[in-house]
């Protein structure tokens, strides 16, 4: 009798459970505008009722989403920091006990400034794969003391704005973001949601974010005050902060209205902005930040941005002064 | 800044925090030579400046801060200088953006 090799009989049977479950697959390859393969990234699976499933790109580059009903997906990469733009096809159809083969081509998304390399992947890829508990501090808190690395909403939510906000936003959209406030070396978001890198100093009555760009830090104040009556308004406001047992609770007020909100999108807002963020660390490698930004007077309905940041302890911030050496102008896409 | 808008020179400062008793010794090296050293004495120095602080609580209301200066391009002798700061707890730093409005060479005596 002539043997039948294990290994076809077990593709035989994978592909007879496949077409019996009424089950797909999607593979492919991920590679950057300058065809690097885009190790580390997501690639999605939405399906129409919304469920996501997702899987990380190997070291090559490489995808493979299995085990997917048979139906209509859209397909998405999340932005990574900001070397990557976001990638969304819709529409793709998964066949039973088919495997449909995707390659993904990512474009920049920076605006043709400089700065544009791979140094977000390559970091990020270095400490994707910590292990261990969030420490604490001692007196019993979480501690989100170090080095982070930021990044955005992997599926930012679309924004809607009042028509005055709508108008100027266009605006800006038409003019290539042309005046944004970091170009001239002005404060950044005070969303604190760039995806660059942050560096949290802890102690039981204050927090402290450190940044690379102007003005290079936020205290936010745990000692229980409020915030003060008839604040000036100021690019980073004022900011309290209070424990939900093992979140941290951040409330910032007295934003003036000049700064631009969130990386890539450069939302315009009022004096009435109220920032609320809350912390979780759920291990060691993540710090788990929502976002809720109101502002009556600009958006219809607070707009939420749910990002996570990554540990990396090895880092450290740089000294980064703008005011001696602005390239922004000169690189900007809008002359 | 690794990903960000503009080149920057970056300056590696390290700081060295060495406690000894009550005192905080903090050791910084690693300067680029454009800053003007000592309020309204402006003092040139070059990137072999080696700054040594030690930091002491008097008391709730007094930090003694203590300053050395070495740079062996610049001084025949390393500077001292010995200060005390106060505890100012009802004050808050305020935000100043530089950028926004400098008017400091609008106001300067030297134009």
């Amino acid at each position: 009798v002539r043997q039948v090799s294990p290994v076809v009989v077990m593709l035989l049977f994978a592909s007879a459970l496949l077409a019996q479950a009424g089950r797909g697959a999607i593979a492919g390859r991920v590679t950057t505008d300058q065809d690097d393969a885009a190790s580390g990234v997501t690639v999605q699976a939405k399906d129409m009722a919304g469920k996501i499933s997702s899987v990380v790109a190997n070291k090559n580059g490489e995808f493979r989403l299995t085990n997917l009903p048979a139906g209509i997906y859209e397909i998405a990469v999340p932005q990574m920091g900001v070397r990557t733009a976001r990638y969304a096809q819709p529409n793709v159809t998964v066949e039973a006990g088919k495997t449909l083969t995707l390659n993904i081509k990512l474009m920049p998304n920076n605006f043709g400034i400089i700065g544009d390399d791979g140094g977000f992947l390559h970091i990020y890829n270095k400490y994707a794969n910590q292990k261990g508990p969030a420490p604490r501090t001692r007196d019993g808190r979480p501690d989100f003391s170090g080095v982070w690395l930021a990044n955005v909403d992997p599926n930012p939510t679309p924004v809607q704005m009042l028509p005055w906000a709508q108008q100027e936003w266009e605006r800006r959209r038409d003019r290539a973001f042309e005046g944004m406030p970091t170009s001239r070396c002005l404060p950044l978001d005070p969303t604190m949601t760039l995806p660059f890198f942050y560096k949290i100093v802890q102690t039981p009555t204050l927090l402290v974010h450190l940044f690379e760009q102007d003005p290079h830090y936020r205290q936010a104040f745990l000692d229980g005050r409020e915030h003060p009556k008839d604040l000036d308004p100021t690019w980073m406001g004022h900011t309290i902060g209070r424990w939900e047992k093992d979140t941290l609770v951040l409330d910032t007020v007295g934003l003036n209205d000049k700064s631009w909100l969130l990386q890539a999108i450069w939302l315009p807002h009022t004096e009435k902005l109220h920032i609320v963020s809350r912390y979780t660390r759920p291990d060691l490698a993540h710090l788990n930040i929502d976002v809720l930004i109101e502002d009556p007077d600009t958006f219809v309905k607070p707009v939420e941005r749910h990002v996570q940041w990554l540990f990396t302890p090895g880092e450290e911030i740089f000294e980064a002064i703008c005011a001696e050496n602005n390239k922004f102008l000169e690189y900007s896409t809008f002359k | 800044m690794r990903f960000g808008w503009t080149v920057v020179l970056m300056v590696v400062a390290a700081g060295a925090v060495l406690a000894q008793g009550g005192t905080l010794v903090v050791d910084t090296t690693g300067f680029n030579d454009k800053s003007w050293l000592i309020f309204a004495t402006g003092l040139p120095h070059t990137e072999m400046l080696h700054m040594i602080e030690r930091f002491r609580r008097l008391d709730l209301g007094h930090l003694q801060v203590d300053l050395r200066l070495e740079d062996p391009g610049t001084f025949t002798k390393p500077v001292e200088r010995h200060m005390t700061w106060d505890l100012a707890p009802g004050e808050e730093i305020l935000e100043a953006i530089c950028n926004e409005n400098n008017k400091f060479p609008e106001y300067a005596g030297v134009k």
